[in-house]
């Protein structure tokens, strides 16, 4: 290789000098500095001096007193976080050099570069996050997009269903209206004519609960109204129901019961018997000849009633669909309803805790049983059916009323009158907090959704102000979160209206014989 | 359950005599607010105002005997709950199915 140039070796000797700082030490075969050269003051090396040991000095030389090539540490750390490369080479005398060049620079350089390379991999570890939480917005994105095309596919088949089962009754029954508002009719068609608009509107009018309880369903606002009823009144209620209509098929109609008399149980009694008519209808409605058996009992907390039929029965293929909604089995069409009744007798025994089973066989028949565990109320039935008769009250006590509704406000205060209660009566929420504060009354009813001041806000005030005797909440709303409402703000109890005016009575009762008790 | 005096009862009579007698003039003024709500295309004064009064008949009806009236006023009560101008087309499907279930209630109880 050409020699460079004189001048552009003295260039490049300055400008690294300059940069490099080197320092050079000089040590004898046992590792005694001998003397130094160059920039040494650039370095913290405390207590540097001829012939003590270069390692005292300069770390990682230890035992490097004689080698034949030269070595390289570089970035080694000194005192004062100063940091250099340490080059050690061979002496033609024997011992070593020591060259230190400062390596700030550089070392200053590879933290930059290290941590600019962890700030990319933590922005990568970043965008991977996003990307992930990307994957799974378009995942979510794509099954709600599946669910809306699902519930749309569904209304859109709803309604189809519903436009056809609406028609047909409609129908019917605008041809016959048409027909007698004409006088097209003799009067033997007349009573066809009212009997097929009977049971036209009949059909819609049981179309249209369907309809309702299914949205309800939808909506998550199907709740139960758990209340003292007679199973033994519920299921007599279903023989009187449909033996005028088996007796029209000449169909035999059988009630085989084992339940005690009265058999009292908490149950929401409407939904019990809104299953039993859909479980009593179908039946009647496939059979065509034969018998219709319904068989009830009650054991060990639960209600059990089936119905058995000599129907057409239901093919094994049909039975797993026939819980579905708007299914109907095609050899039936002609008699199918809407196809909801099975569906939603299916979702009230859910919320029931119940089931319902199907056996059958096409040909032979079908028998439908559900259970459904309802407690026992037996001995508290008895004791109300004994007679609780309110006494009327021997001291005037003073109820008030806050109601705006008149027809309701006259109705209490003609039954709470009687029962000897003072009546005071307030229209808005804050004429009940004004007639509260001024007359005291022992207990006050409190409509919840009043003009002026609503109920809700009447008791916080009243509550605020002092008032501490019992207020019952009057609502037409069964949601829990206003019962729960009414509760917080200082209701004691809460009545759903309509009211029967005997609950209301015991109820008004009840709470001021507690605040007899208590005070 | 209390006895109520010979005039009492007669008293509870009178008024149940009254208020289905009032039931019709009631009908008139849900189906006029019913109207408006549809000339409106469901204005929110307009619904307010048909909700107010089927929650005046929800709370009323029961009390006097005509509990279907009463359940379905109170269903027509909850049904407009959330029906505005922007309610889709089968929440109006459905508060027009609850209006057609009040109608026949009141066909019922009126008859």
């Amino acid at each position: 290789m050409a020699v460079l140039p004189d001048h552009v070796l003295s260039y490049l000797q300055e400008n690294i000098s300059g940069r490099l700082s080197p320092a050079c030490f000089y040590v004898d075969a046992h590792g005694k500095l001998l003397s130094w050269s160059g920039v040494v003051d650039a370095y913290p090396l405390p207590g540097l001096e001829a012939g003590r040991a270069v390692d005292e000095f300069i770390p990682l030389v230890v035992g490097l007193n004689e080698i034949d090539f030269p070595l390289v540490f570089p970035l080694v750390g000194l005192a004062e976080d100063v940091v250099v490369n340490v080059h050690v080479l061979p002496r033609k005398a024997g011992g070593l050099y020591v060259l230190l060049l400062d390596a700030m620079d550089e070392y200053n350089s590879r933290q930059v570069y290290q941590q600019k390379t962890n700030e990319v991999q933590l922005l990568n570890a970043r965008l991977k996050k996003v990307l992930r939480q990307l994957e799974k917005t378009q995942l979510e994105l794509e099954q709600k997009r599946a669910e809306a095309e699902e519930a749309s596919r569904l209304k859109s088949r709803f309604i189809a269903g519903m436009s056809h089962e609406f028609r047909t009754p409609l129908t019917s029954i605008m041809g016959y209206t048409e027909m007698l508002q004409r006088g097209m009719l003799d009067s033997s068609q007349l009573n066809v004519a009212s009997q097929s608009i009977a049971s036209g509107a009949q059909h819609l009018m049981s179309l249209i609960d369907n309809i309702l309880d299914q949205a309800r369903f939808a909506a998550g606002e199907m709740a139960l109204h758990n209340a003292p009823v007679d199973l033994v009144a519920v299921v007599n209620d279903m023989q009187a129901m449909f033996a005028p209509l088996a007796e029209q098929k000449g169909l035999n109609l059988e009630l085989l019961s084992t339940l005690p008399e009265p058999c009292w149980v908490e149950a929401d009694g409407m939904r019990l018997r809104q299953l039993l008519i859909n479980l009593c209808s179908n039946a009647v409605k496939y059979t065509d000849s034969g018998l219709v058996m319904l068989t009830c009992a009650y054991t060990e907390g639960q209600f059990v009633f089936a119905v058995k039929d000599t129907g057409p029965g239901i093919a094994e293929h049909e039975q797993q669909f026939i819980f579905n909604e708007f299914h109907r089995i095609p050899s039936q069409s002609a008699k199918s309803g809407a196809g909801l009744g099975l569906a939603i007798s299916q979702q009230i025994l859910e919320m029931m805790g119940g089931g319902l089973t199907l056996q059958s066989s096409l040909g032979w028949g079908a028998e439908f049983t559900l259970s459904v565990p309802v407690s026992s109320l037996s001995r508290r039935a008895e004791t109300s059916r004994a007679g609780t008769a309110l006494v009327p009250v021997e001291r005037t006590v003073k109820v008030l009323v806050a109601e705006d509704n008149p027809d309701v406000v006259q109705l209490f205060e003609l039954f709470l009158q009687s029962a000897g209660y003072d009546v005071l009566v307030a229209k808005t929420g804050q004429q009940a907090v004004d007639l509260v504060l001024q007359h005291v009354p022992d207990l006050v009813l409190m409509d919840m959704s009043m003009p002026v001041l609503d109920g809700y806000t009447a008791v916080q005030q009243l509550r605020a102000k002092g008032f501490d005797s019992p207020i019952l909440a009057l609502t037409a709303s069964p949601a829990p979160q206003d019962k729960a409402r009414a509760l917080e703000v200082g209701c004691n109890s809460y009545l759903l209206k309509p009211i029967a005016m005997d609950e209301l009575l015991s109820k008004v009762s009840e709470y001021l014989c507690v605040e007899a008790k208590n005070g | 359950m209390v006895e109520l005096s010979q005039q009492a009862q007669m008293r509870l009579q009178q008024m149940r005599d009254n208020y289905k007698q009032s039931l019709s003039a009631k009908k008139n003024e849900l189906e006029a607010a019913w109207a408006q709500c549809m000339q409106s295309e469901w204005e929110a004064n307009a619904v307010a105002k048909l909700q107010s009064l089927a929650h005046k008949l929800g709370g009323s009806a029961g009390l006097y005997g005509f509990n279907e009236l009463g359940e379905a006023s109170r269903a027509l009560d909850g049904g407009l709950a959330g029906v505005s101008q922007q309610a889709d087309k089968a929440s109006l499907q459905t508060v027009l199915a609850l209006m057609v279930q009040l109608e026949s209630q009141f066909s019922v109880a009126l008859s």
